[in-house]
């Protein structure tokens, strides 16, 4: 699975951002190959929640004294999982 | 029904061993010289939910390690195998071209977090625009609107700072300006071997800019560099 390029020790965190760009994309890209795309979703606005829930994340790794620069090392591998 | 992954070369080195959706094995259709990564259902309707879109996106970045692909839309279904020829064949040129573009390459995203604005709990409510007549309010919430528009002319300088050093490193990229605590989002479509540069950039324009906070997350499938191929409706069920 992509993983956040993110240097953070919060793997909540890290789980939570991957997953929400993972809805940003999945919903509203990639290429359409019909007219019509059948999409069952609960009431809620995913991406919106989503979105709360990340900025919710950054307020907490603030709190908990996340590190201040939220950027990978260069060299850090991504693996599959 | 069919469900669709991914469009793809129809290469000849094996195809994955996968399952997706369902716990169902995927496989490999190859129509107008264009491969289609597809499972079969006797009912496509997936919910939106985490494990859904997991195992859809576990199928298209196992596709991604050893080849181009174009993801499809999460949710692309056909009833019948004809239907999907049809609908490939009428595009397999515009196919071919955005598996071309994006052969190589994978997607990171970037987003800009300003550090500027006054710290303030996600749970805040904005706000509340006024109540006394229904003039009011629109008065009030097209100076929020103005408000915001100007916020966000006044970031783009600093936006398009960030961004340009990074495209220089891309095949494509996009950005896209928001409001509030997000300044910014982008996708840069980066070649392979260019991803550690990519990243060395990045970590110098954070260090650069202490004002923002850059977060960066991929490889992904490139999602954002998929081919326009036709307008969409979308029917929520």
């Amino acid at each position: 699975m992509t993983r956040t390029i993110s240097p953070s020790s919060d793997d909540d965190l890290h789980r939570e951002v991957t997953l929400l760009e993972l809805l940003d994309r999945v919903l509203d890209k990639g290429v359409v190959l019909t007219g019509d795309i059948t999409l069952s979703v609960a009431d809620v606005d995913l991406v919106y929640i989503g979105l709360r829930v990340l900025l919710s994340s950054v307020e907490a790794a603030q709190r908990i004294g996340a590190p201040q620069q939220l950027i990978e090392n260069p060299g850090c591998s991504i693996s599959a999982h | 029904m069919i469900y669709v992954y991914a469009v793809t070369d129809p290469i000849s080195q094996p195809f994955p061993r996968t399952t997706g959706m369902d716990d169902q094995p995927t496989e490999l259709l190859i129509t107008s010289d264009i491969g289609v990564a597809i499972s079969r259902h006797a009912d496509c309707t997936f919910t939106a939910t985490a494990d859904h879109v997991c195992r859809y996106e576990r199928v298209v970045e196992t596709l991604m390690q050893d080849r181009a692909l174009l993801p499809a839309r999460f949710g692309t279904t056909f009833h019948e195998e004809h239907d999907l020829h049809a609908a490939i064949g009428s595009k397999a040129d515009l196919l071919r071209k955005g598996l071309d573009k994006v052969r190589d390459c994978v997607e990171l995203g970037v987003r800009v977090l300003t550090n500027q604005c006054p710290r303030q709990s996600v749970s805040d409510p904005a706000p509340a625009l006024p109540t006394t007549s229904g003039r009011a309010w629109m008065l009030a919430r097209l100076d929020r609107e103005r408000q915001t528009e100007h916020n966000r002319r006044a970031d783009q300088p600093l936006a398009t700072s960030l961004h340009e050093p990074l495209a220089a490193l891309a095949r494509d990229a996009c950005l896209q300006m928001r409001s509030g605590r997000f300044l910014a989002t982008a996708a840069y479509l980066v070649p392979r071997d260019k991803i550690g540069h990519f990243t060395a950039t990045l970590h110098a324009l954070a260090s650069n800019h202490p004002q923002i906070r850059l977060l960066c997350t991929g490889p992904w499938p490139p999602y954002n560099f998929a081919p326009t191929l036709c307008d969409t409706k979308n029917t929520h069920v």
